[in-house]
This record gives C-alpha cells, sequence and structure tokens, in this order.
C-alpha cells in the first residue's frame, strides 16, 4: 500500500510525475494535433452541360462523387454518398431515383429518403450557371 | 619587307625594253602617272614585253591574258595588297563575282582615276580626285548601287544614294565639301563592306553605338559642330540599349541610316507610337492629344512628344513625382496640372509597390514549395495591367487612372490574401520561453531530488 | 469506490504476477540499475541516454509526419508542402525531425569521443563499442536516406550524388548501388527503397543492435577509470565502490541533460525551421552539398586526382575511407594498451588528435569551397578546394 504523502520527498516525486506527465502530454499534445486531418476549404468542380446523360451528370469533388441532376424545376447538384454507409449511389433512369448498392437504400430525384436505412436525404450542393457549364461548390 | 624587295626585282625588270608601248602607248602613260609606275606589262598580262612580233607578244603560250578575269584580279593585287585583298574575299562584292554576277565589284571598279575609266590609272583613296577618294566615294557606290539592272540581280534596294544626298551627311560631304561627315566608306568598312545583316558588321545595330560615337561622341567634334557630344553615351545606358535583342531601336532605329537625321517633332510621336503604342494611343486621344507646343527659343511649333517628358536617347521615365519633373516644363508651379501629375506618380509608385510585394511573396511560396499556377496567372495579369497603367498616364486623365488603380488595387489585396495562405508570416513562438520555464522546472525538481538523495536522510 | 479500486487494480496485479512473476523480475531489475557507477563517473556520462531521449523523439515525429507523407515522386514534394503549411504543427513536428538528425549525430558524435578518451572501448567492452559504432553508421545512413524523401531540389541531387560515392567502391560498389537506387538514377524505385530503408529496415536494424548495445552496458558496467589489468585483478565491483547508484542518482543527471538537450532541439526547429525548396527536376541547382557530417567526406574526395595509374582516383579515396570506417568500428582491437586513464595514452591520444583535427578542417574547407564569406570588411571568395580566390 502506497504511504500517503506526508513528507517532502514523497511531495518531490508526485511533482516530479505530474511534470513528466505534462511533459509526455505535451509532446503528444503536439504530435496528436498533427495528426488531425486537415479541413480542405470548399473546392468547385465544373461540369460541362455537354456531358448530360439521362439528364444527369457525373463528376468528382475533392475526391467524392458528385451530380447535377436536371429535375423539370431546373438543374440539381447532389453529392453521390450515401447517408448511410457512404457507398455511392447510382441514378436509375428508369425509376428516377437514385439507388446505394450496398443496404438497399432508395432516394428519389429529389434526394429524399424513400427506403432502406440511410438516415438523411441526398447532400445537396451550390450549384453556379457558368454559360455552358455549372460549377458545383462543397 | 617583303613588298620592298618586290619592289626593286621590278624595278630592275622595269627598265628592260619594253615594246607593247609600240602600240599600247595610252595605257603606258596612264600606268606610269599611277602609283603602279614600276610595273610592267607582262606583270599583270603575261606574254612577251621584248617581242618585236604582236602575235609573238600575245602568245598564249606565253600564258598572255588580255584583259584578267574579275575572279583573277584580286588574286594579283593580292601579292602586295595581302590585307585588303583578304578582307575584300569577305565582301559581298566578292561573293556577287563568285556567284557569276558580271556586275561584282572589283579591286579596279573602285580604285582607278575616275576621269580615267581604266584599269591602268590605279589609285587608292588618298588620291583627291580618285573614286575612292572621300568626295567622290558615294558617287562611285552608287554607279552600281543606284542601278536598278545591277542591284536586281542581287536583291537590294537602290535608294540609298538619293536618301544619303537627302541627308545631313551627305549634303555636308557632296555640297559643303566638309571633311569631318561621314561618307559611305566610313560606316561600310570598304573592302569588307558586310550587311548591316551581319553580327561583325559596324553597322549591325549592335555597334552603330560605337560606329555613330566615334564622331559624335568626340566632344571636341561635337562642340565644334554645336551638337551634344553625350548622346551615345546616354543611349548606352537606356533601356533601349539593354533590350536590342527584343527589337529595341539602335541609332539608326530612329535616326535612319542613309537618310540620317533629327527627327521632325511632328514625326516623333509616330516614331516611338510604332512600339510604345499604348502610350502614343493615350497620348493621342487625350488633352496633349492636339496641343501644340512652341519652343520659346526658336519659336517653331509642333505637338507636343515624346521627348518633352522623355530625354530623348536616354528614354527614361521622368522621375516621380512627375508634377514637379515633366509637367512644370510647360505648367505653372502652381497649376491644377502639376498637382494632377504628381498624383499620378503617386498611384503608379502604389501600383509598382503591391506588385514587387506580389511577387516577393510569390517567389517565397516557390522556395516553399508551392508551385501555384493560378496565382501566377492572375500576377502576370496584374503586371500586364499595371504595364498598361503606364500608358494611361499618358492620356493625363486623372479619374481613370484612380479608377483603374482602385480596381488593380483591389484584385493585388485578393491575391496577396490568396499567398498569404501558403506564406504563413512570422511562426507564434510566444510559448518557446513558456516551455523553457517549464524546463527548469523540471531540472529543478530534480537537483532537488538529487540533493534529497544525498543527504542523510536520503539514504 | 478509490478502495475498491485500487483493490481490483492489486488483484490484476496479483493475477498477473502469478503468471508473469514481474513482481520479482522488477525487484531484480532494480536491484541489477541501482548498482553503483564508477565513482568519477559524471556529467560526461549522459550523452548516450540523451541519444536514446532523442531517438524516441525522432521515432514519435517520424511517425507523426508518415501519417501525412506520400512517398512517390508525383507525390512526395508536395505531400511535405502539405505537412508544412496545412497540417496543424506539422511545420514544427518536420523541423524537430530534421534537426534531430543534427542533434542525433552530434550526440552520438560526442558520445563516441568521450568513450574514448576514458577508454570505454577497451576489455572487456570492445563489442560494446563495435555495436555503438555500427549505430553511428545506421543513424549517419537514416539521415542519408531521409534527406531524400522530400524529394526536392536538394535532397533529389544529395541522393544522386551520395549514390554515386556508394557506385565507386570498387567490387560490391555497383551492385549496392543498383540494390539501393533500384535502377540506374535515381527514381521512383530509389524513393521506395529509401523509404522502406528509413522508416522500416534501418530502424529495425538500430533497435536490435541497440538493445544488444544496452544489454552489455548493463552486464559490464561502466568502465572505471583504471587499466583492464587492474579491473581484471580488482573486479569492477571493487573499483565502483563510493560510487553513486546508477537508479536513481546517476539518472536523474542523464534526464537533466536529456530534458535540456529536447528543449534546445523544439527551440531550434522552432526558430529555424528547414526550408522545403523546389520540387527536383532535371536540372542541378548551384550549392548542392552535403549536411555538415557528410561535408569532411565530401571535401576529401576533391583533393584525389582523377586518375592513379589508369585507375580512377576516388576509388583508391573510397577504399581509404572503408579503411579509416572499418579501424574506427574495429578501434578496441587497434588501441590495445592496457591503459584507460588519458594522461597515460598520450599516443593514442595524439593519433585521435590529429585525426579529429583532420576532420575538422576538412569540415570547414568543405562549408567554405564555393562559397563566400564576409569577415572583417574583407569578402573572400572560395574556389572548390577551399582556397581564397
Amino acid at each position: 500500500m502506497p504511504e500517503p504523502f506526508t513528507n517532502r520527498r514523497d511531495f518531490l516525486n508526485l511533482a516530479l510525475g505530474a511534470w513528466a506527465a505534462a511533459a509526455a502530454g505535451g509532446v503528444a499534445g503536439v504530435l496528436g494535433a498533427s495528426a488531425l486531418p486537415v479541413h480542405e476549404p470548399p473546392q468547385t468542380v465544373k461540369v460541362q452541360k455537354s456531358d448530360l446523360k439521362d439528364g444527369i451528370a457525373l463528376a468528382e469533388l475533392g475526391g467524392s462523387p458528385v451530380a447535377v441532376l436536371v429535375t423539370p424545376a431546373g438543374p440539381v447538384a447532389f453529392s453521390l454518398s450515401c447517408t448511410h454507409a457512404r457507398c455511392t449511389v447510382r441514378w436509375d433512369p428508369a425509376a428516377r431515383g437514385f439507388a446505394c448498392p450496398c443496404h438497399g437504400g432508395k432516394f428519389d430525384a429529389e434526394g429524399r429518403v424513400l427506403a432502406g436505412p440511410p438516415p438523411a436525404p441526398l447532400r445537396r450542393l451550390d450549384l453556379k450557371d457558368a454559360g455552358d457549364a455549372w460549377e458545383i461548390t462543397g | 619587307m617583303k613588298r620592298l624587295l618586290l619592289l626593286a626585282a621590278l624595278a630592275s625588270t622595269a627598265s628592260a625594253e619594253n615594246r607593247c608601248v609600240d602600240c599600247h602607248e595610252p595605257q603606258q602613260k596612264l600606268l606610269a602617272d599611277s602609283a603602279h609606275l614600276v610595273f610592267g606589262c607582262a606583270d599583270c598580262h603575261n606574254g612577251r614585253e621584248e617581242a618585236e612580233d604582236m602575235d609573238a607578244a600575245h602568245s598564249p603560250a606565253a600564258d598572255f591574258v588580255g584583259r584578267p578575269a574579275p575572279s583573277d584580279l584580286a588574286r594579283m593585287c593580292a601579292s602586295c595588297h595581302e590585307k585588303e585583298t583578304k578582307a575584300f574575299e569577305l565582301s559581298p562584292h566578292a561573293a556577287a563575282t563568285r556567284r557569276g554576277d558580271p556586275g561584282g565589284a572589283t579591286c579596279i571598279s573602285c580604285h582607278t582615276l575616275a576621269a580615267t575609266p581604266t584599269a591602268h590609272a590605279i589609285a587608292d583613296c588618298g588620291d583627291e580626285g580618285a573614286p575612292s577618294g572621300r568626295f567622290q566615294v558615294a558617287a562611285t557606290c552608287a554607279r552600281c548601287h543606284s542601278d536598278a539592272e545591277a542591284m536586281k540581280r542581287s536583291g537590294l534596294r537602290i535608294d540609298q544614294f538619293a536618301q544619303y544626298r537627302a541627308s545631313a551627311h551627305g549634303y555636308n560631304v557632296l555640297e559643303e565639301k566638309e571633311g569631318d561627315a561621314a561618307t559611305c566608306a566610313d560606316c561600310h568598312s570598304p573592302h569588307e563592306a558586310p550587311s548591316a545583316r551581319d553580327p561583325r558588321s559596324e553597322t549591325h545595330p549592335r555597334n552603330q553605338a560605337h560606329l555613330c560615337g566615334a564622331c559624335h561622341g568626340d566632344v571636341k567634334l561635337m562642340t565644334e559642330h554645336g551638337k551634344d557630344p553625350g548622346v551615345v553615351a546616354k543611349w548606352q545606358a537606356s533601356a533601349h540599349a539593354r533590350n536590342l535583342d527584343l527589337g529595341a531601336p539602335s541609332c539608326a532605329g530612329c535616326h535612319g541610316a542613309h537618310y540620317s537625321h533629327v527627327p521632325e517633332p511632328a514625326a516623333i510621336r509616330e516614331s516611338c507610337g510604332r512600339c510604345h503604342e499604348g502610350p502614343a494611343r493615350e497620348l493621342a486621344a487625350g488633352p496633349h492629344g492636339p496641343a501644340v507646343h512652341t519652343d520659346p527659343a526658336t519659336l517653331a511649333s509642333a505637338p507636343v512628344h515624346c521627348a518633352h517628358c522623355h530625354d530623348a536617347h536616354g528614354g527614361a521615365k521622368p522621375l516621380p513625382p512627375y508634377g514637379a519633373t515633366a509637367c512644370a516644363a510647360c505648367h505653372a508651379a502652381d497649376s491644377h496640372e502639376i498637382a494632377e501629375g504628381n498624383a499620378m506618380s503617386d498611384l503608379s509608385a502604389a501600383l509598382h509597390t503591391d506588385l514587387v510585394a506580389l511577387h516577393q511573396k510569390l517567389e517565397e511560396a516557390r522556395r516553399r514549395g508551392h508551385d501555384l499556377p493560378s496565382c501566377r496567372e492572375t500576377l502576370s495579369a496584374l503586371d500586364a495591367r499595371t504595364h498598361d497603367f503606364a500608358s494611361l498616364v499618358h492620356g493625363v486623365s486623372p479619374a481613370k487612372c484612380a479608377a483603374e488603380r482602385e480596381a488593380v488595387g483591389k484584385e493585388s489585396k485578393a491575391l496577396m490574401g490568396r499567398l498569404s495562405e501558403f506564406t504563413p508570416g512570422e511562426r507564434r513562438l510566444w510559448w518557446v520561453p513558456v516551455m523553457w520555464v517549464f524546463v527548469f522546472l523540471g531540472v529543478g525538481l530534480l537537483f532537488l531530488k538529487a540533493r534529497k538523495l544525498k543527504s542523510p536522510q536520503g539514504r | 469506490m478509490g478502495d475498491h479500486g485500487l483493490s481490483l487494480l492489486g488483484a490484476l496485479a496479483d493475477a498477473l504476477d502469478r503468471r508473469l512473476g514481474w513482481r520479482e523480475r522488477r525487484a531484480r531489475a532494480i536491484a541489477d540499475l541501482s548498482r553503483p557507477v564508477p565513482p568519477h563517473v559524471g556529467w560526461a556520462y549522459t550523452l548516450g541516454s540523451t541519444a536514446l531521449a532523442l531517438l524516441v523523439l525522432q521515432i514519435a515525429t517520424g511517425i507523426a509526419l508518415a501519417l501525412h507523407y506520400q512517398p512517390t515522386p508525383e507525390a512526395a514534394h508536395a505531400s511535405v508542402a502539405h505537412i508544412q503549411d496545412r497540417v496543424r504543427l506539422g511545420w514544427l513536428v518536420r523541423s524537430a525531425h530534421a534537426w534531430g538528425a543534427h542533434f542525433l549525430v552530434a550526440l552520438l558524435l560526442a558520445h563516441a569521443a568521450r568513450v574514448f578518451l576514458t577508454g570505454g572501448h577497451k576489455k572487456p567492452r570492445e563489442l560494446t563499442w563495435v555495436l555503438g559504432a555500427k549505430l553511428l553508421f545506421i543513424t549517419l545512413a537514416l539521415a542519408f536516406t531521409g534527406q531524400l524523401l522530400p524529394w526536392s531540389e536538394l535532397s533529389y541531387w544529395g541522393a544522386v550524388v551520395g549514390l554515386e560515392q556508394v557506385r565507386i567502391t570498387p567490387a560490391v560498389g555497383p551492385a549496392a548501388g543498383d540494390l539501393l537506387a533500384g535502377g540506374p538514377g535515381v527514381g521512383p524505385a530509389t524513393l521506395t527503397r529509401f523509404y522502406v530503408l528509413h522508416i522500416l529496415l534501418l530502424p529495425a536494424l538500430a533497435a536490435a543492435l541497440l538493445a544488444a548495445h544496452l544489454a552489455l552496458v548493463r552486464r559490464l558496467g561502466i568502465a572505471p577509470l583504471a587499466s583492464t589489468a587492474e579491473e581484471d585483478a580488482q573486479g569492477h565491483d571493487a573499483l565502483c565502490a563510493g560510487g553513486d547508484p546508477y537508479v536513481p542518482h546517476h539518472i536523474l543527471k542523464e534526464a537533466a541533460v536529456a530534458i535540456v538537450a529536447a528543449a534546445a532541439l523544439v527551440t531550434a526547429a522552432a526558430l529555424w525551421p528547414p526550408e522545403l525548396g523546389a520540387r527536383a527536376g532535371r536540372t542541378t541547382p548551384p550549392g548542392i552539398r552535403p549536411e555538415w557530417y557528410f561535408l569532411a567526406v565530401y571535401q576529401y574526395l576533391k583533393y584525389w586526382p582523377s586518375t592513379i595509374f589508369g585507375v580512377p582516383g576516388e576509388k583508391f579515396a573510397v577504399c581509404l575511407l572503408i579503411a579509416a570506417t572499418t579501424a574506427f568500428a574495429a578501434l578496441p582491437f587497434l588501441d590495445r594498451s592496457p591503459e584507460r586513464r588519458p594522461a597515460r595514452r598520450k599516443l593514442a591520444l595524439a593519433v585521435a588528435g590529429c585525426f579529429l583535427f583532420a576532420w575538422t578542417a576538412l569540415t570547414l574547407l568543405g562549408s567554405l569551397s564555393e562559397n563566400e564569406l564576409s569577415l572583417f570588411g574583407h569578402h573572400w571568395r572560395f574556389d572548390t578546394y577551399g582556397r581564397p580566390k
């Protein structure tokens, strides 16, 4: 059983231990901070209007799949990562909806969940008309 | 030495009996009156001088040559005039002869006396009346160089003599018989006569300052003629001299080559504007476009032109503030024009300061390993706009300049912001001393611990 | 709660002790570490463990860098630039790792000098020295391989020149060069090979050798300042009488020096972070010179004629260099006198002094060569041999 910290020697040991813990914590803090992922600023990608096929144009934004879908209400940009487990959803022109190949998630042309485990609608991205192309930011 | 020996030998042969004179007395007389009096006929024509019979004298067996071929002439002259013929062999004249051009100049095209145009009256340029003499040489060159038929074979123009005659040089030489003014052979080394396109040529743009400077940089000579001897040195220090490779003008670029003249004030704007297109355009569109300046000394009037603000030969920008250095030449010191000039000068300086800072920042980012093509593109666009701003100043519209400066300044600021992301400035280092306090605290604790261990209770 | 927690912890400790016997092992280890060091042992004997502490720091920063680094010629430079500017405190971690190499080499050289001066390499500790020399060489190899990884102009051309020196080694040189470079020049294969060497093979080798080195130090103890004959006759323990126990007395000194050294390293890293420089290209930039610890060798190679009896002079130079490094590693078998006290080893110290002088002079010449120096209002420029122009 450890003795209670009654004399000076025990206090010194405690202080040294605390100091060592603080030093190790400082080093670990710096290294841990550097290990965290870096938040990239929003990026922009241009999607040519001539790339449209079956009413949808696919592209990549910051390493993730995105798409511009032309709906009766106008063009809409979606992130194609399923909100359930991040698999890439597929556009089904016949059903006019998105289907996820992993766990059977289904979304309509507005990105709303129709079926399956996805907890949220597909993420919408900012879209800007730039003449013969669209600029997607997100 | 070689030449003297040769002359001595020739002198001895010349005294032998020469029967050529029996028929060719005029030629013999011309020869005897020339510098070549020591030569015998056979020295150039071979054959047999002493033969009484004409056929024997002209015998092909004795290698008789009636009229030496042009291609042989230089070789014959070379036995004494080695240096000159060597230079001549390098010339376009010799090249024309080698090509088979019957009009290619040879030694005797220039070195016979003009009044007696046969080969026997040999004379050099020191001879007052010789075709190569100072006051005749232009006409001699023009004999071929103004002949359209002859020049067609070499593809050369034929207006040089006409231009030269109209120039100050030509007038002084041809009309005033003024020995100081330049004539053909002063610029085109007479035997080699290289083309101005040849970089070795004295007349090549690279060498013009040296060539013209021989007289126009001569203080004594130019002072005598009431001209500024400093112009060549000014040009040599100018941006034009540094940028010859980019097509910047040397002497002939502005003053002309054969028609060398001081550009007419009315023509200066057009002349500079051929390269400095932006400034010329803005100047014409601005208030100075129709403005006329009257020289108070000569009362000569001319449109306001480039050399009113820029030194004609140095070409440099007026020193800032422009109002004080350039505008004050015509405008009153307390006028609003001076103030506006100074204001534009400040705008221009601010733009350049921004640009320098941006270039430094981009370079710093590059050194840190960031290749930033989009930033580089934006910066070169700003470079171009800053460059165009210099044109804008010539339109002397302070409002336009201020608007452009604001627009460029906004973009500079945006770019600076982007670049700053890649070039963190001063690191925040406040924690370094804090760390050392912490370190000394730890070392102090270790010291206390060690002392405790050494003390009797510690053991 | 506290009591309950403590008793739970105690029960766990008891359970583990029954299975591993760690209490006895700990007691034995503490007893072993508490053996006294010779009485003369002082501050100079803290360099080795300080190097060990910085090695641990180097491994930690190395792992942090490896999380972001990408070992391909296309991505390497950009990934290091990313570490420099985008990763939180990435610049500090990279700077500390780069400075760590300098500190580590300097500490190991000082450690070797201290051991040599006090005769620590002599019988029966020859093997400890040999292992230590190998650790120094591995550290230099780690520095050399690590330098290429940013794929910047200086690092790339440093590797090109360094590999050529490997290739001119007679017999094994070309094969060793090909094996290291993975091709005729420095290319993608070289980068991955250097990367594997830098983060896997060399650290693993160093760890094994270091374990053996430390085990030998503990087994044989610190050399007393007495001749090997006296040590044989009286025994190590008798010569350590009156000395402090290693734990806790001497280890406190080592801890203090290590803390200050680490703080100095972090300070240097914060104040003078190394520049990344431009990405490596086809053209060699001017001013390629090795790090300070290779400057002497770099300069030494310049003085050899291009051929000697028809054989490239550099071959002789490299042979001599290999002989010298071998002699350094095999020092205990060359310096065989039984004496350890510096005052009685005048010849050995004089020879070592000559080597130190030559090394320092070559290092100075190497740093001056093709360089400029302004001193006392004069401005000198030096040619490739370090002579003023």
